[in-house]
């Protein structure tokens, strides 16, 4: 029996290159700033590295273009792990009622016949507002970005939209976890353009050392924010 | 192994050794100590090849460069974080800081010397990175401070690396709106307006030893940095719009700082003013070319500053102290103030006044002979203004230094305050007598900054 091999792969979600990809970025970001429920929003984050694999396609020898897909998803093992160790964000369940008192949970309000967090609509509009600029800004010829191919075009809006949705969740939470998919959203962004302008492989090997670091970093500060004395204190 | 890349790679070793005993966090704080005045020693006996020197090696397939200055700059970290351990020692830090602080080490050692700038570049922001683990130390739920310095640092250094990618393949003296963005970068890392939150946030929530190494250490290699890149590409800080942009960032840090500085009520915040001032210094000397005396010896008054505050705020603390230099600074319902402070306590905090007398730069301190230099390279610039911008910020902040005092000098009725041991009162005396003596004579130090500076040039 053959198995399939990378190129077989690749072969297979060729129908996903070009716009799909970016659009499943822009589709992903959103989701991720959107979301409150950390479980989806990881699986977002891992569905939103695949989609840069396959744009990385255009730019990066395909091997290359795998190995970044694989670390991204390491990336979102590190979070998802880390996730789940704190309960994805919630109440521990073995609390007591009494303990539960002292603990700050988020708000919710109900918004026609579903209850969202408090602060979703203020992150809807701002996310809308967000998606406003990438379109202004990827058909604006004089903010076009530089060195990428003209026959790409698909590629200047993942990466618009990696950047800016990317930096708006980092500012838009001061939890560790969400911030930190921001912040990797927005390096995404910055290594898909990168590699367009560098392609050596001890860089790609750097880059990735740096979103593993970053992700470790991540998953330390949201242990820390999610220890019980920090709970109950 | 060759030297160069052991001093990569030993740190590292050092950190796992010293991380299995972090148990003991003194215990770490000894070896830490130990190791960190090994490098010193296998650094300070290396000799440098006379006809060039400098010395190349490789390492994993890139090239790793130690000339005099790198050697100059890595010494002085390796001093720098000799006295912290061992003031870890006395006044424990937590559990990652020795450990973390020698990972940093073999990063920031990668960082200056591996060929070409680009991996320089991602060595730092490695560097930085782990740094965040060092800022949190373990403070349950206070991760504020550390995700502020992540987030910002991991913002700045891919611009950073799009700035080397520009300057070294673009045409010479072309300043593009994309290469000016990628500058930011350099404004975010020397805590330009408004991104100097990360500075506050180190200050206020950091280990005090561990504010010393970010802001003392780390930056001074951030600051070399900054300042090697704009002498490799001299076009650009003579570009006006950088120098514009540059120049409203460090104005407005000076400002933010004199106004933190009056209306703080803790010393912090207050703490975290004066730092500002002296960074808005340092990012003021940045167009028209790097000053590299100015700004390296600024560099080094801060860590020294710095030094001296978080080892009177550590005796301090010891000693009951809180935090508050205004009666508004005291919370509610708290047993313990700072009125009265200097009665009994008065080495201590005269130990902490020398470090803030020396981040304000007033004359007749550690401080001054640099603030000097930065007051004479801004009214040599275009900005005439700026000189006096900047002697009205110290001067706020030398009156609320000032109001401070008034407040620790009051009579206190009953205080939760210790008075200091006679062995601690002689050491103290002994320290300050020290300080004193460079103070009035600055020569040594100043020469030290300016021989660094000039290697580094």
């Amino acid at each position: 029996m053959n198995l399939p091999n990378i190129f077989d792969w690749i072969e297979k979600f060729s129908f996903l290159r070009g716009y799909p990809a970016a659009a499943l970025v822009l589709v992903t970001a959103v989701i991720i700033i959107l979301v409150w429920d950390w479980r989806l929003a990881v699986f977002a984050l891992a569905a939103q590295y695949f989609a840069v694999g396959l744009l990385y396609l255009d730019v990066l020898d395909p091997r290359l273009s795998v190995i970044k897909v694989l670390v991204g998803w390491f990336v979102c093992l590190i979070l998802y792990i880390t996730a789940r160790q704190v309960n994805w964000g919630r109440l521990p369940p073995d609390i007591t009622p009494e303990e539960a008192k002292t603990y700050r949970q988020i708000e919710f309000v109900q918004l026609g016949p579903v209850s969202v967090p408090k602060s979703f609509p203020a992150r809807a509009l701002l996310v809308a507002a967000a998606l406003l600029l990438i379109i202004w800004w990827t058909q604006h010829p004089a903010s076009q970005l530089p060195v990428l191919p003209e026959t790409l075009p698909y590629l200047e809006l993942a990466i618009n939209t990696l950047i800016i949705l990317g930096l708006l969740g980092l500012a838009a939470t001061t939890e560790p976890l969400k911030a930190g998919m921001g912040l990797l959203m927005f390096l995404s962004g910055f290594e898909l353009f990168y590699s367009v302008l560098e392609q050596t492989p001890g860089i790609l090997v750097l880059l990735a050392g740096v979103n593993l670091l970053v992700a470790l970093v991540i998953a330390y500060l949201t242990q820390r924010r999610y220890t019980a004395e920090a709970i109950f204190d | 192994m060759n030297e160069l890349a052991s001093l990569i790679t030993l740190p590292f070793l050092a950190a796992l050794i010293v991380g299995l005993l972090n148990r003991w966090p003194k215990v770490a704080a000894g070896l830490g100590t130990l190791a960190a005045f090994g490098f010193w020693l296998t650094l300070k006996m290396l000799a440098l090849p006379a006809a060039t020197g400098q010395q190349t090696a490789d390492f994993l397939g890139q090239t790793v460069l130690l000339n005099e200055g790198i050697r100059g700059i890595l010494l002085f970290i390796y001093a720098g974080l000799v006295i912290l351990f061992l003031l870890a020692v006395l006044f424990p830090q937590g559990r990652k800081f020795v450990p973390g602080s020698l990972a940093v080490l073999g990063l920031l050692a990668a960082a200056l010397m591996l060929r070409p700038f680009t991996y320089g570049v991602i060595s730092l922001w490695l560097a930085l990175a782990l740094v965040t683990i060092i800022i949190q130390e373990e403070q349950a739920g206070q991760t504020r401070a550390a995700l502020t310095y992540l987030l910002l640092m991991s913002v700045a250094m891919p611009l950073l690396l799009l700035a080397v990618w520009l300057v070294e393949t673009q045409p010479t003296t072309l300043v593009t709106p994309i290469t000016r963005l990628a500058l930011m970068g350099f404004v975010i890392l020397l805590a330009g307006f408004p991104f100097y939150i990360w500075v506050t946030a180190v200050i206020q929530r950091a280990p005090p030893l561990a504010a010393v190494f970010v802001l003392g250490l780390v930056q001074l290699v951030s600051v070399v940095f900054a300042l090697s890149f704009l002498q490799a590409a001299p076009w650009l800080p003579r570009d006006p719009q950088f120098g514009q942009m540059v120049r409203l960032s460090g104005t407005a840090v000076l400002l933010v700082a004199g106004l933190m500085a009056v209306t703080a009520v803790q010393w912090p915040r207050f703490l975290g003013s004066l730092v500002l001032l002296n960074m808005g210094l340092i990012l003021l000397t940045l167009p028209g070319g790097p000053a590299w005396e100015t700004a390296v010896s600024l560099q080094l008054a801060q860590f020294a500053g710095l030094l001296l505050t978080a080892v009177g705020s550590l005796l301090l603390r010891r000693q009951n102290a809180a935090a508050d230099i205004r009666p508004a600074g005291v919370p509610d319902g708290a047993a313990v103030t700072n009125r009265g402070l200097a009665r009994r306590a008065p080495l201590s905090l005269a130990l902490y006044l020398s470090g803030a007398l020396a981040l304000l730069g007033l004359p007749l301190t550690l401080g001054f002979g640099p603030h000097w230099l930065a007051l004479r390279a801004l009214a040599g610039g275009t900005a005439v203004w700026l000189p006096a911008l900047a002697l009205f910020a110290t001067g706020l902040g030398a009156f609320a230094l000032f109001r401070a005092v008034l407040y620790w000098l009051e009579p206190a009725g009953e205080t939760a305050v210790s008075p200091e041991p006679r062995w601690l009162q002689a050491v103290l005396t002994f320290l300050l007598l020290i300080i004193l003596w460079f103070s009035l004579h600055p020569t040594p130090l100043l020469t030290y900054s300016s021989r660094l500076a000039a290697l580094l040039s």
